[in-house]
């Protein structure tokens, strides 16, 4: 008899079979948290290994079983991407400076926490997917931007500090 | 084999491979899995990583009207290969001292 503990289910609606299509679209969006640049990176070499398998006599069926499922994958990048920003080096805290206030994000945005004191602070999305995070100009006053796994952190104050890298919509969250 | 000393020989079966000159992943994969059980998912993030670690370098390439990724080994994988390598004696000895116990 069996165990009375948990029983995995997976429930599929009725006569659904993935093709490379489906099966990469369900990728790319189990995948939605990863730059889109990491992303496509991802989808190509999926992309790839199935038109390889293909051409070498398999079916599309057996080779998109063979793969295994979409969000499986997904795990398994997330928990490699997970154990590579843990053993990333902290960024140094930037300074901006008066005469030319930007500063760039180097990877992807999840994430942006203010924090300032008596200043108006503006974030707002501008054209081409940037984020931009506006200080009223108070010239004596800094800011410090601080980056981990996503995260930005800013904080306190100067002119103006835009982001520079695109922030795909579903992962803008200001807080 | 305990999962992560498979991962790290997986990396150097892979790194082998490309010793033999570029290739493609699912070339790498038809190599390597004659010696060790390798899928598309594992070699993913190896590729990825070895990529970061300047370990291979990659180029891209016409096949069939469509786009193949290479990946080339680079110095710092052939050093990888070679400490590899000069571990084996050590290994050896450790073998042999666990099966005379």
């Amino acid at each position: 008899m069996r165990n009375s503990g948990q029983v995995p289910l997976h429930l599929l609606p009725g006569d659904y079979r993935m093709n490379k299509e489906t099966f990469l679209k369900e990728l790319a969006k189990n995948l939605e948290s990863l730059s889109t640049g990491e992303r496509e990176k991802v989808i190509e070499y999926y992309s790839e290994m199935i038109c390889d398998r293909e051409e070498n006599g398999k079916t599309e069926e057996t080779v998109i079983q063979d793969l295994g499922s979409p969000s499986d994958i997904a795990q398994q990048i997330y928990a490699e991407y997970k154990k590579a920003s843990e053993t990333r080096p902290a960024q140094t805290p930037v300074t901006s400076s008066p005469g030319e206030p930007q500063y760039t994000a180097e990877g992807d945005v999840k994430k942006i926490i203010l924090s300032a004191q008596n200043i108006h602070v503006d974030v707002r999305s501008v054209p081409e997917g940037k984020i931009r995070v506006l200080f009223d100009p108070l010239p004596t006053d800094k800011v410090y931007v601080s980056e981990s796994n996503g995260v930005y952190t800013f904080t306190h104050s100067i002119s103006f500090i835009q982001l520079v890298r695109p922030v795909p919509r579903t992962q803008r969250h200001y807080s | 084999m305990d999962v992560q000393r498979k991962k790290g020989v997986i990396e150097i079966c892979v790194l082998a491979a490309l010793k033999r000159g570029p290739s493609y992943g699912y070339r790498i994969i038809s190599n390597v899995s004659s010696c060790i059980e390798i899928s598309e998912s594992t070699l993913y993030p190896i590729l990825r990583r070895l990529e970061a670690n300047g370990c291979v370098s990659t180029y891209s390439e016409e096949y069939n009207g469509r786009t193949r990724k290479y990946y080339k080994i680079e110095q710092p994988g052939l050093d990888k290969v070679q400490a590899f390598l000069n571990e084996s004696e050590e290994m050896r000895k450790i073998y042999s001292f666990v099966e005379n116990a």
